[in-house]
């Protein structure tokens, strides 16, 4: 889902048939029953990636440097790889169960704990982001849409379309380049400066001043995508009847917008919004490997270039469940929003 | 001082269309007076610019819609009044009643704040006591008793409706503010024949006891007739008749208000039976030589029987709906039986299981004494035989086909012997498509409705069906083609020997071509027979009814019956 | 049967010869709608600009080996200077081995552009077969269907691209196979909406009712009905492929020996060419792929308003 085509938010509005009319409990229930089964096929695709697909972990891990086959072998048997493809899935299943993703030989940590340490970081910089993009993007696509081909909107629109056009990374490394480096106005990288053991508010301007330019960066390619939707989905409420309604009874067309075409395209919006949380997260990934942010990404990143398998495998269960898990929220949060998936 | 005036008033949309259509004229030089307390209903066709004229009272035409003359309110110009006189105006002097049944309410907000809206915009003034919570629940509340809603469901969303009840939701909205005017654009369309005549009832009665001035706007002759005292036609955006509604009605004057007039006949008058204005069957009434009285012909052997079906839907015992219920139907060979029902009585259910297109819980269809098949292969041979025409004939037609293809898609998919082609051709010629050679590449876009309709026909007649089911075959089209379609109908009945079920919920239509009727009503046949019989001399409760709420049979200075009718008797 | 025919003997209707047959016909009104289709495009500036722009680039793309040949991008034979800014005889300068930028850029369009309509082949076959499948059929098939896709819908493309590209190592095609296998699902779920849609119309039921079989319904009413929105999707999807390329590249998933503007960016992240002010090596790319992506979503927007005229000046 792009958000780009008009098409997309019809796409997204064709709702669970069978879901509406349900109780509040059953509904929880059905959608927490659906988010679980997606759980189960990510942690069993996270396990059978590095298993099934052709590539050898071992050679992959052990390219380029010079390593014995006996090495290769111990290493092998370290990773439970020798093993019959069975019984790795069922340790693997057990492990996940007590939190344990297995342990990290670049790092020399259980994967649990690096991801623990992460996580903190990329939450700050992803959330702070998300938020901003939405607010930006919603409150700029429904302004849009109702001044449809003015100047405002046609400049809005062309811009939101080149910003969706543009690699993340690539706007960071400009940024980087232009404001890191030749204005030197913000830090080129980490989350605090080098070397330094500030507490308390000088640590809150610290870390506030290395976030500027990576969450500019993702807000501008996300906000983007979220106006286009936006303005998309206002477009089309505004050919709606009760629209005439309004007008009809007096109700200034100011208000005829914000009290009844927003909330009805909030509705497909606040869908698409949730379902193009991956991308955000891709975004993440690439954002704190350009600023060297010390998140989740960059973990991915460098767990790359090892390349880590335990860690890489780790980051995806973990990536993939929280978007799931968010994807269930909005499923919730869709319900409160929308009177009819309550009664059929 | 009449209440509301249009002078000299003219209408038209810029299209934007590069492949320019340019300006569309809509309303085209109306003059028109009403006076105060009057009920003025006002006819026509879609497209002939009512709907637009009645818009135009509040200033609610889009954008690009140019206005010229001058359109009066209680003598004030509406299209020179400010934007906040506008607002102002709205609502509390002139109120428009939308089709309710369609998308005219906030799917997400409840009625009674959609109501209460109304008040708190006009809370100035007189009305100040509106910006307080509790007067507008008190007024929401009076308004909702007014219409009979019970005010339990002030609370609910517009999809908790039903359609009647959205209606009169519309309806209490529009009183809300009291106005002087009460617009109401096609409020019962869309709506049952019985809920349809509680509608107007509620209506006619809300509007008279308080002196307000109702312009109602329909395609439908006879509900204008039963509502207003004053019928005024339009078409193309012009008045072409006007007078009192009786009269209209009874002689109407111009060519188009006759076709209209025609549209709804006067059940129980022999001159509508088995004919219409484009071809007489041979055995009616009114054909020379057959006398007065119906021919009691025998009944001809059945052809495609129901034998007990019943269709249930959803979950097991217990959950779920039956939408037919333990019902069994014969239909003869060569014979047109009108299945006749509102909406949720399960004749639409009916006619797709005697199609084969939806599998029956319990019973059996069969066709000429041996029962359908279940799969699709067993199907096919009866596919040949019994047809299909649907209700809406723009959406029956995959609007990228050619005409040609539409109609050629049921012997490729039979792969038919004949000479494709001249299956085309002559198909097209029953449907009364001449030349055919004019409709070959025609796509469905360019067509009119009934030429849709009649390439929906043509589609059928290409396999050489013993048997149509029409599910409401012309509810979708205007007034005046219904009955060039029933007329083809009828034709193909009595040239080709056609058999058809035709489902409807218009008697008006079984009185004009069916043999037989059988009534349903919450998924059991409940009463059938000839029609005749049925029509004339209903026995069961519902059918009486339906029968008593037929706006034809009660226009606005008819104390009781018809009395022709007993001639047939 | 006894009853009467509708070719009743004594009054057939003969066709004259030489009146259109069926397939002409259908052949004409293809003709037709192609024309107008492209009349509507041709109105629209946007459109056109970002057509005239793709068809620009995709030349120079094709033509890259003759403009630029391949020796004098190999680095064991250049001897001009390195991190050298624009001058005439390097229009857009030179990167740390001292090749030419403009160079680069040319052949590296190549891999993009071929990366970018491989993996949007692949994505857009696999989501259109298993939208329609997922719209078309019901019960248990749609269910195990719908889950599939909201599967890869949910799970983050970006990180499972490079779980797939990690294992199987590094590479052009696999760059092609991780983006298609992690793109597919929102053209899968777009068209299964569509086939909805097409599905609940009356004349599909019309159709069923003249005893078409599945196969029938699906690729003479379906498929059509779906072809137009999958192909505004379809040039979506290049545009962002082409920046999941770059990303792969620029994350070191691609071949180090082909050139990319994915893999241009790399290198300059890892020369230092950001921090160390060497803009020309930053920009070129970047600018690049905005532009091309750019292209393509205002053709596949363009393409949308023709295709559904309800957003015409939209």
């Amino acid at each position: 889902m792009s958000g780009v085509l008009s098409s997309e938010i019809e796409a997204v509005t064709d709702h669970d048939e069978p879901a509406k009319g349900m109780s509040w409990l059953r509904y929880a229930g059905r959608k927490a029953g659906g988010a679980g089964i997606s759980l189960i096929m990510v942690v069993i695709l996270g396990f059978f990636a590095f298993r099934i697909l052709p590539g050898d972990p071992v050679r992959s891990m052990s390219d380029g440097r010079r390593v014995s086959a006996e090495q290769m072998e111990i290493l092998r048997s370290q990773l439970g790889l020798d093993q019959p493809l069975l019984v790795q899935f069922w340790t693997y299943l057990t492990n996940l169960l007590t939190g344990d993703l297995g342990y990290s030989y670049t790092y020399n940590q259980p994967v649990v704990q690096l991801i623990g340490d992460r996580m903190g970081a990329t939450l700050l910089l992803t959330g702070s982001a998300a938020v901003i993009s939405v607010l930006l993007g919603l409150w700029l696509g429904q302004k849009a849409a109702w001044r449809r081909n003015s100047l405002f909107d046609k400049l809005q629109t062309g811009l939101a379309l080149v910003f969706w056009s543009v690699p993340t990374f690539w706007l960071g490394l400009l940024l980087l380049l232009l404001f890191g480096g030749t204005l030197r106005w913000f830090p080129t990288g980490g989350m605090v400066t080098a070397g330094s053991s500030l507490t308390g508010p000088a640590y809150i301007w610290d870390v506030a001043m290395h976030m500027v330019l990576p969450v500019l960066t993702m807000v501008a390619v996300v906000y983007a995508q979220y106006l286009l939707v936006m303005r998309a989905s206002l477009l089309e409420e505004m050919t709606s009847d009760y629209l005439t309604t309004a007008r009809a009874k007096g109700l200034k067309e100011d208000l005829v917008r914000r009290r009844h075409a927003v909330p009805n395209a909030l509705l497909p919006t606040v869908t698409l919004i949730f379902l193009t949380l991956g991308g955000l997260v891709g975004g993440a990934v690439t954002v704190e490997t350009v600023f060297s942010w010390p998140g989740l990404g960059y973990l991915t990143f460098q767990a790359l270039s090892a390349p880590d398998f335990p860690v890489l495998q780790g980051t995806f269960v973990v990536f993939s469940s929280i978007v799931i898990l968010m994807n269930f929220l909005a499923d919730l949060l869709y319900r409160v929003l929308d009177p009819r998936l309550r009664t059929s | 001082m009449p209440r509301l005036e249009f002078e000299d008033v003219r209408i038209s949309y810029e299209t934007p269309e590069r492949s320019g259509r340019g300006t569309v004229s809509a309303v085209n030089g109306v003059d028109l007076m009403i006076e105060a307390g009057s009920s003025v209903g006002l006819a026509g066709e879609s497209g002939c610019g009512k709907s637009t004229l009645a818009m135009s009272v509040l200033r609610l035409l889009p954008a690009n819609a140019k206005i010229s003359g001058r359109i009066l309110l209680g003598g004030e110009d509406i299209s020179t009044l400010s934007w906040g006189r506008l607002r102002a105006v709205r609502w509390s002097e002139a109120a428009i009643v939308f089709q309710g049944a369609m998308h005219s309410l906030n799917p997400v907000q409840r009625i009674k704040d959609q109501i209460g809206e109304a008040l708190s915009i006009h809370a100035t003034g007189e009305q100040m006591k509106y910006k307080s919570e509790q007067e507008r629940s008190r007024r929401v509340s009076e308004l909702l008793a007014q219409v009979d809603i019970p005010a339990s469901k002030a609370g609910s969303y517009p999809h908790e409706l039903s359609g009647g009840q959205k209606q009169r939701v519309m309806i209490a909205m529009a009183l809300a503010c009291e106005p002087e005017v009460i617009i109401a654009d096609e409020p019962t369309t869309a709506l049952d024949v019985i809920v349809q005549a509680q509608v107007l009832q509620l209506l006619t009665e809300l509007v008279r006891s308080r002196g307000i001035t109702l312009v109602m706007i329909s395609h439908d002759l006879s509900v204008l007739a039963a509502t207003c005292s004053r019928i005024v036609v339009m078409q193309g955006g012009e008045i072409v008749e006007d007078g009192p509604s009786a009269q209209v009605m009874r002689s109407p004057q111009h060519p188009h208000t006759q076709a209209l007039a025609a549209a709804f006949p006067t059940i129980g008058d022999p001159a509508s039976r088995l004919s219409l204005p484009k071809y007489t069957a041979p055995n009616a009434p009114s054909a020379p030589g057959s006398g007065a009285r119906v021919q009691d012909g025998e009944r001809p052997e059945p052809l495609i029987r129901a034998e007990d079906i019943t269709v249930r839907f959803g979950g097991g015992k217990g959950r779920g709906a039956t939408a037919v219920d333990s019902v069994s139907l014969a239909c003869g060979r060569g014979e047109i039986v009108a299945l006749v029902g509102q909406s949720g009585s399960g004749k639409t259910t009916l006619a797709r299981t005697i199609l084969g297109l939806q599998a029956p819980s319990a019973g059996q269809i069969t066709f000429g004494g041996k029962p359908l098949g279940r799969s699709r292969a067993a199907l096919k041979e009866y596919r040949r035989q019994v047809q299909f025409v649907l209700q809406d004939p723009s959406a029956a037609l995959n609007p990228k086909h050619s005409v040609y293809e539409a109609v050629a898609e049921g012997p490729r998919l039979h792969n038919l012997q004949q000479d494709e082609q001249e299956t085309v051709f002559q198909a097209l010629v029953s449907a009364e498509l001449t030349p055919p050679e004019r409709f070959l590449s025609a796509i469905p876009q360019e067509l009119s409705g009934g030429q849709r309709q009649r390439v929906v026909i043509a589609g059928a007649l290409a396999l050489d069906p013993a048997f149509i089911v029409a599910d409401e075959p012309v509810a979708s089209l205007d007034a005046s083609v219904r009955a060039e379609i029933l007329a083809l109908l009828l034709r193909l009945k009595c040239e080709l020997g056609l058999g058809a079920l035709v489902i409807t919920h218009d008697l008006g239509l079984a009185w004009n071509i069916a043999d037989r009727v059988a009534v349903m009503y919450r998924g059991r046949i409940v009463e059938e027979g000839r029609t005749e019989d049925v029509l004339l001399r209903p026995r069961h409760e519902y059918t009486k009814k339906l029968l008593a709420v037929v706006p034809a049979n009660n226009t606005l200075d008819d104390a009781g019956g018809d009395d022709r009718s007993e001639a047939l008797l | 049967m006894t009853h009467q025919s509708t070719r009743k003997p004594g009054n057939t209707v003969t066709p004259p010869a030489g009146r259109p047959g069926s397939g002409s016909v259908a052949a004409q009104r293809r003709r037709q709608r192609v024309a107008e289709v492209w009349r509507e495009f041709r109105s629209s500036g946007t459109g056109m600009t970002g057509l005239v722009f793709l068809l620009a680039v995709i030349t120079l793309a094709v033509l890259a080996p003759v403009l630029v040949p391949a020796e004098t991008l190999d680095v064991t034979r250049i001897d001009t200077p390195q991190n050298q800014p624009p001058t005439l005889a390097n229009p857009l300068g030179t990167d740390p081995a001292g090749r030419s930028i403009l160079g680069m850029l040319l052949w590296g369009a190549r891999i993009s552009l071929l990366v970018g309509f491989a993996a949007t082949i692949v994505s857009v076959v696999i989501g259109t077969v298993m939208g329609m499948a997922a719209g078309h059929f019901k019960g248990m098939t749609q269910g195990v269907l719908m889950r599939v896709i909201d599967f890869f819908l949910v799970v983050p493309s970006l990180v499972l691209a490079i779980v797939l590209s990690s294992v199987i190592g590094p590479g052009v095609a696999t760059i092609i196979v991780a983006i298609g296998v992690t793109s597919w699902a929102s053209t899968a779920r777009l068209v299964r909406s569509q086939t909805l849609t097409v599905e609940s119309r009356p004349y599909i039921e019309r159709s069923w009712a003249l005893g078409a079989s599945d196969t029938h319904v699906i690729t003479r009413h379906v498929l059509p009905a779906v072809m137009p929105l999958v192909m505004a999707n379809t040039t979506l999807t290049v545009g962002s492929a082409i920046i999941a390329e770059s990303t792969l590249a620029f994350l070191g998933l691609g071949d180090p020996s082909t050139i990319s503007w994915g893999s241009m960016l790399k290198m300059a992240m890892d020369t230092g060419a950001a921090t160390g002010g060497y803009w020309w090596y930053v920009l070129p790319p970047g600018i690049a792929i905005v532009v091309v992506v750019l292209a393509f979503t205002l053709v596949g927007r363009a393409f949308e308003a023709v295709i559904n005229p309800t957003l015409r000046g939209r």
